[in-house]
């Protein structure tokens, strides 16, 4: 990282480029490097246009530094401020050695905490990190981490990259041409990356938060004389019924919600209605049962992890007991929105 | 003592119980998975355990008498039963390892911190005479009467040689019949016995072990259900087949004991909670579960967050149970239809 004067110039540059980056610096803050507001009682405006987003696919690496493959797209001088930016403040900064030391700890977990993993769904480590090609292999992580969908392309979004997480916070603002942050922060400047629950969030980015959903993990069941394949992991359209059909003689549930701190209802209701059209579910009861198996398979990790040393494996029984409690939130059922449901479906 | 030295004790001390009026077949004491128990001779063979009601050892009828259990009034018992009792607790009971390992467990259990005993006390886990009590003798007496005695006749008695044998939730419980208290059957190993229907965290604090237990209960807690506050008071009843007590006072619903988890019964702990709450007004009983599954939960880990960066065997014991307790109040899906 720069100094002071370093970080001015590079915003300069950045806003000759038609981006802009007002009232802001990078300093070490609770979740590590992060953008804070020079003045906390001003607004803090960040804006990357669609111009400066970088796909995904455009970057690689060379000598060690994270460089555009084809700069035709970009505004002259363009490539040279986005290595220089990589080097000095994202993945030579921290980025690399952060993304690199999660993965190494990952696979370092005892084999028994490995297979738990795999057969829920979480973590596969022959697919994730072989170690064929261990940097390259860190740098799909990293792009993993910071990377953005806008316009059908998963794009970086350089300055706003350097953002950190927070469920509490508001998403980007991808309204205009561009992506946004903007508003006053009394602290650091924090953004809901994306919807979650604590255990994805963990394994995905490294780093632990208290996310208000709970989603469920990857398994089978039996619920009467039916076989449901339970798809785990995050929804971003939580708030929806989730994707339920039909596949031979098997239920397959695609990322049902668990659990919400905000919306304890809805749990329970979104399954009830996702159900509606399957003979023989009771959405009620399936509902309770895919809880059990989540809770079962979570203490059965976090007692594989019970003697296990070292900061993945407590990041990771954090996210087990940060999941646990998250997926401890529901309760009830919205009875008017099902009642909707059913007199549409008796007047249809 | 050698091996030979050791059947040669325990074969006497078992002719003396049968001559006492009890039995006990095809059983011997040893080292097992558990601790100390008691396993079968010959696991092709029956095993018979009987301890007649003369037998029987009336909680308030015995003392310490230098560090050995005695009973004091030896007038109902046949003549030479009091010595052998000595002996028995002595060599295969108390003196044998139960003393040592609830003294250690109860010194663990006031050694945690404070902010453990304040949770403990909270949840209605450990009463607060428990942790300020000090590890002497006497108090570790009155520990392992409680994690030995049964209700008989109105009484709280100990079983010589019954209270030998380990617990299994999946295991039958006692037989009480006439004739007193008995375990019969055939063991592959260890001759285990269900003690009494419990959870894995009220097991491990009142016993001092972990163990799968399958039925999960509330601990203490308040819940706020729409405009009302719901009391509920932790801990087990006994009576599995019958809803909890509910009672109301003002605007102030307390419910005694829920069930709400049950491996093996799993619809059984809503539609138990459920039918309690029949009646009574301005409550979603469905919903009022849900909320009393959440909080005990949310307590559960709130525990174990607290326990995480402690060191210390009981602390890895108690999280332990604290795993445990999440999975076994996790057992409860769908309820039972109640025929009208």
């Amino acid at each position: 990282m720069g100094s002071a004067a370093e970080w001015h110039a590079f915003l300069d540059e950045f806003r000759a480029f038609g981006g802009r980056a007002e009232n802001v610096m990078q300093r070490k803050g609770a979740f590590g490097m992060g953008l804070f507001p020079i003045d906390p009682a001003k607004p803090v405006d960040l804006f990357v246009p669609d111009n400066l987003l970088v796909a995904v696919d455009n970057v690689h690496l060379v000598d060690g530094s994270l460089v555009i493959k084809d700069e035709s797209d970009c505004p002259e001088g363009y490539g040279d401020w986005f290595r220089r930016y990589q080097s000095a403040y994202s993945w030579g900064a921290e980025g690399r050695d952060n993304t690199k030391a999660f993965e190494e700890g990952l696979k370092a977990l005892p084999t028994t905490v490995q297979a738990l993993m795999k057969r829920v769904g979480l973590y596969n480590a022959e697919r994730r990190f072989p170690g064929a090609d261990p940097e390259k292999e860190v740098l799909q992580r990293f792009i993993q981490t910071r990377c953005i969908n806008r316009k059908q392309r998963r794009v970086i979004m350089p300055m706003i990259d350097l953002v950190n997480h927070s469920p509490a916070a508001k998403a980007y603002d991808m309204s205009g041409e561009g992506i946004a942050i903007g508003g006053i922060h009394d602290g650091e400047v924090l953004v809901k990356y994306s919807l979650s629950d604590p255990l994805w969030r963990m394994i995905s980015y490294g780093f632990n938060a208290p996310e208000p959903l709970g989603f469920s993990l990857s398994f089978r069941l039996k619920h009467g004389d039916r076989m449901v394949v339970v798809q785990g992991g995050g929804s971003r359209q939580a708030m929806k019924p989730c994707g339920i059909e039909l596949k031979e003689d098997r239920v397959v549930i695609q990322q049902p919600l668990l659990a919400s701190s905000i919306n304890p209802k809805m749990p329970r209701t979104l399954l009830i209605k996702a159900c509606r059209n399957i003979e023989g579910i009771a959405a009620s009861e399936l509902f309770e049962q895919i809880h059990q198996r989540n809770t079962q398979a979570l203490v059965q990790l976090l007692k594989e992890l019970q003697t296990v040393e070292g900061d993945t494996a407590q990041h990771l029984r954090t996210g087990c007991l940060d999941q646990l409690a998250a997926l401890s939130h529901h309760y009830g059922q919205r009875d008017d929105l099902l009642a909707d449901d059913s007199s549409q479906s008796d007047a249809a | 003592m050698d091996h030979h030295n050791k059947t040669m004790h325990w074969n006497t001390l078992i002719d003396e119980f049968r001559g006492f009026g009890g039995t006990a077949e095809n059983v011997v004491q040893r080292e097992g998975e558990f601790g100390l128990g008691l396993f079968p001779i010959d696991n092709s063979q029956p095993v018979e355990l009987r301890a007649p009601d003369h037998l029987l050892v009336s909680t308030d009828n015995i003392e310490l008498q230098d560090n050995e259990i005695v009973i004091k009034d030896e007038s109902q018992y046949p003549a030479g039963f009091s010595d052998w009792y000595r002996q028995f607790q002595a060599n295969y009971s108390w003196g044998a390892e139960a003393k040592r390992s609830i003294e250690t467990f109860e010194k663990g259990l006031i050694s945690l911190p404070a902010n453990i005993h304040q949770l403990l006390e909270k949840r209605g886990l450990v009463l607060e005479g428990r942790i300020n009590n000090s590890a002497e003798a006497p108090n570790i007496l009155k520990r392992f009467i409680a994690t030995r005695r049964i209700k008989r006749n109105n009484k709280n008695v100990l079983m010589p040689i019954i209270e030998l044998v380990n617990h299994s939730p999946q295991q039958r419980s006692w037989s009480m019949d006439e004739k007193g208290i008995s375990i019969t059957g055939t063991y592959s190993d260890e001759i285990l016995v269900r003690y009494s229907a419990c959870d894995p965290l009220h097991r491990f604090l009142q016993y001092g072990f972990n163990c799968n237990e399958i039925n999960g209960f509330s601990l203490n807690l308040k819940v706020n259900h729409h405009d009302k506050v719901v009391y509920i008071k932790g801990g087990i009843n006994h009576d599995l087949k019958k809803p909890p007590r509910v009672s109301l006072n003002d605007n102030k619903i307390i419910i005694d004991r829920p069930m709400i988890g049950s491996s093996k019964r799993p619809r059984i702990p809503r539609t138990l909670f459920k039918q309690a709450l029949e009646g009574v007004n301005g409550i979603d009983a469905d919903e009022l579960f849900d909320q009393v599954c959440q909080n005990n939960r949310l307590a559960i880990i709130s525990l174990i967050k607290q326990l995480d960066n402690a060191e210390g065997y009981i602390l890895s014991q108690l999280q332990t149970a604290c795993l445990q307790q999440l999975v076994a109040i996790g057992y409860h899906f769908g309820e039972k239809t109640i025929p009208d």
